[in-house]
């Protein structure tokens, strides 16, 4: 009886630890991870790092995925900061999409150091690249926006 | 015993605290010393014909401003020769201009205060109104009551005697709003009152340069002189902490040092070159020191100054509400260059780069070497990013920052004595007023800085402030840097690289987010400077 509730605990307990892990959760792409597959039905996470402290925001823009390959379900973010200091931490950013049906498409994420971008707000329209006032020289890439492209391949289950 | 001198905030709150004791009283004698309590809460001070009588006499000398105006400039239009005037070259057509506009200043000044002084006496009078009102209604309340039950009448109360403490309570409960509405009232006014009044104070600028080394005529031009590529009155060269302390100095040098001061003024170029050598004295240089700082700017055209000693420009835009960016910080923001590195911070240094700039901001010698390198006349934004980038690191170290590990060199925040330290080493010497910590996490504590902190920028003291918030993660916070104010508006500078302006209602109700990003809304710090 003591053998079959070992044999019963191991896996149980290695389900916790996977789970805390986040490990059975739906799978995580990195930044460097831009060619994804997944199969129909699934849920999977694009994770990108942010600068908090320097006041970066990353937002899904235009155009948007295909709504019938990918659909975004959340948006979320983590800061690791110190409770004590002023200006100290910094950020993951996760959007979380629901592969809906088979086909490809592409989901573009921009990447907007502080001032970088334009559109959303109160004004609304997708968040785009800030344009650059005429006769003004182009901002160095550091102040600029950044969009990256993921291509998602659903597959049928 | 009623304290007039209590300030109208501690008023408010004794009211509130006494209408939360009357609401919450069991038995005829709680109500009675709640109305008591209330009645010993001294009414809004101040007399409405004083005031009115003040605000008359600004209002007739903003008359004799405007008529001084009118003459100075028929004399401008007259014609001047190009003669030299005064001990240090200002020029005679630039005497008048200078004086045209502090005339028409001084009477906008004068209105203004006018305005000001006749809205506090309106205030005044309808607070004492509705204090009185209120008054006479716990007195109601007390007589309907009678006198304090003794110790076995307070044990047992009918029915009856409940009804009527009820009623009684009522009553009193009125006149307690009554009380606290005419307190409030009080207090916007006086506020706002003081906040106008300080910066006319502040504004009459050639007065504060208590010297005759220099002629009226110059002190009125140095007074004039704005700073390239902005409107003047937003970009005032010389802050009024700046002509006070350079005329301070200009007193105590010996005729040596005097001669070769008034010399260098009367060589100057440009009266911004002018300008930034007063500057110079008033953030504590000696003359040999200030000599050697206009050996390297001598010459220079007003826009090369501005982008080697001023790190700020005011856009005359900047006060438009173009909304809000997605982040929830306002759209219309004025970016800060050097060329094309922006005035920022790198990596998590928030503290230390807004303290770099804030000292950029009243030392000129400083924003030299920064910008200009040793020489004082390189103009190389990649130099001046290494150079600014070093100095964020050693103040970081000054101000025992943290770093993200045990052996790490990457910055991650300072606490809060960090961050007064490095103030009062840094900015403190150029401007001779040492900070204070102040907490101030509750609405009515910011309200009750926003005098001190209005009256600090205006004198040309930046104050540094520190935002929050909270998200399921703990506390993030940020440094900025209150640098102007103007009406009800103050203007941030953000460490990020960037100005913008604020209202005071957003920094008092936790909506700092227009200067920071939704992530940080609420302003919980400031560092105050005390006149030393």
């Amino acid at each position: 009886m003591t053998s079959a509730l070992r044999r019963l605990a191991l896996p149980a307990l290695l389900m916790t630890v996977l789970a805390g892990c986040g490990l059975t959760g739906p799978d995580t792409y990195e930044l460097d991870e831009k060619q994804i597959q997944v199969d129909a039905g699934e849920e999977f996470t694009l994770s990108v790092p942010v600068d908090t402290a320097m006041g970066e925001w990353w937002y899904l823009t235009s155009p948007e995925p295909d709504p019938d390959v990918v659909r975004k379900t959340d948006k979320r973010e983590e800061i690791e900061a110190d409770d004590d200091a002023v200006g100290s931490g910094s950020g993951t950013d996760f959007f979380d999409f629901k592969a809906v049906g088979p086909g490809t498409t592409e989901i573009r994420l921009i990447q907007c150091p502080h001032g970088a971008c334009a559109g959303g707000g109160d004004a609304g329209g997708p968040v785009t690249p800030s344009p650059v006032p005429s006769g003004s020289p182009t901002p160095q890439r550091k102040y600029r926006a950044t969009i990256h492209t993921y291509t998602v391949t659903v597959r049928k289950p | 015993m009623a304290d007039a001198g209590e300030s109208t905030t501690d008023r408010k709150e004794r009211i509130d605290r006494h209408i939360g004791d009357l609401a919450a009283a069991g038995s005829k004698n709680e109500v009675l010393d709640a109305i008591d309590n209330l009645l010993g809460v001294s009414a809004p001070v101040g007399s409405p014909s004083t005031l009115d009588a003040i605000a008359q006499r600004y209002k007739s000398q903003a008359d004799d401003a405007a008529d001084v105006q009118d003459r100075v400039e028929k004399v401008a239009a007259s014609g001047l020769p190009s003669v030299w005037v005064g001990s240090t070259g200002a020029k005679a057509a630039e005497v008048v201009a200078a004086a045209g506009r502090s005339a028409e200043q001084m009477a906008e000044a004068f209105r203004k205060a006018s305005k000001a002084l006749y809205d506090l006496s309106d205030a005044l009078t309808s607070a004492q109104s509705k204090d009185g009102d209120g008054r006479e209604q716990l007195r109601r309340a007390r007589t309907m009551l009678g006198g304090e039950d003794g110790f076995f009448d307070d044990m047992v109360e009918k029915d009856d005697e409940e009804a009527e403490r009820k009623r009684a309570q009522d009553i009193a409960g009125a006149g307690a709003n009554l009380l606290y509405a005419a307190a409030q009232e009080a207090d916007d006014a006086a506020r706002a009152a003081a906040r106008e009044l300080n910066k006319y104070a502040a504004e009459a600028r050639a007065g504060q340069m208590h010297t005759d080394n220099i002629s009226a005529a110059d002190r009125l031009v140095l007074a004039d002189v704005g700073v390239f590529g902005g409107p003047q009155e937003q970009n005032e060269l010389l802050t009024a902490g700046d002509l006070e302390r350079s005329g301070r100095f200009m007193e105590r040098m010996n005729a040596r040092d005097e001669a070769r001061f008034e010399r260098m003024l009367a060589d100057a170029k440009t009266p911004q070159e002018r300008a930034y050598l007063v500057k110079a004295l008033a953030a504590g240089y000696d003359v040999d020191q200030v000599g050697q700082f206009r050996d390297k700017i001598h010459g220079k055209d007003p826009y090369w100054l501005q982008q080697h000693l001023s790190p700020i420009v005011t856009a005359g835009d900047g006060k438009v509400n173009e909304g809000l960016n997605p982040d929830g910080s306002n759209k219309n923001t004025d970016y800060q260059w050097f060329g094309d590195e922006k005035w920022s911070q790198e990596g998590n240094t928030c503290v230390p780069s807004s303290t770099v700039t804030a000292r950029a901001m009243v030392d000129p010698l400083y924003a030299l070497e920064l910008t200009g390198g040793p020489s004082g006349q390189e103009n190389d934004p990649d130099a001046f990013r290494d150079r600014l980038h070093d100095e964020q690191l050693r103040l970081h170290e000054e101000g025992d920052g943290d770093y993200t590990h045990f052996w790490s060199d990457v910055p991650d925040g300072m606490d809060s004595d960090g961050q007064n330290e490095i103030a009062n080493d840094e900015i403190s010497p150029h401007t001779g007023s040492t900070y204070e910590y102040q907490q101030v996490r509750g609405a009515d504590e910011r309200r009750d800085v926003l005098t001190d902190i209005e009256k600090s920028v205006a004198e040309g003291r930046p104050v540094p402030i520190e935002v929050e918030g909270y998200d399921k993660d703990g506390r993030h916070g940020h440094q900025m840097m209150v640098i102007g104010q103007e009406g009800d508006m103050l203007q941030i500078y953000n460490p990020w690289g960037q100005t913008t302006w604020v209202s005071e209602d957003d920094f008092v109700n936790g909506h700092m987010d227009k200067a920071s990003d939704s992530r940080m809304p609420d302003a919980y710090a400031v560092h105050l400077p005390a006149d030393r």
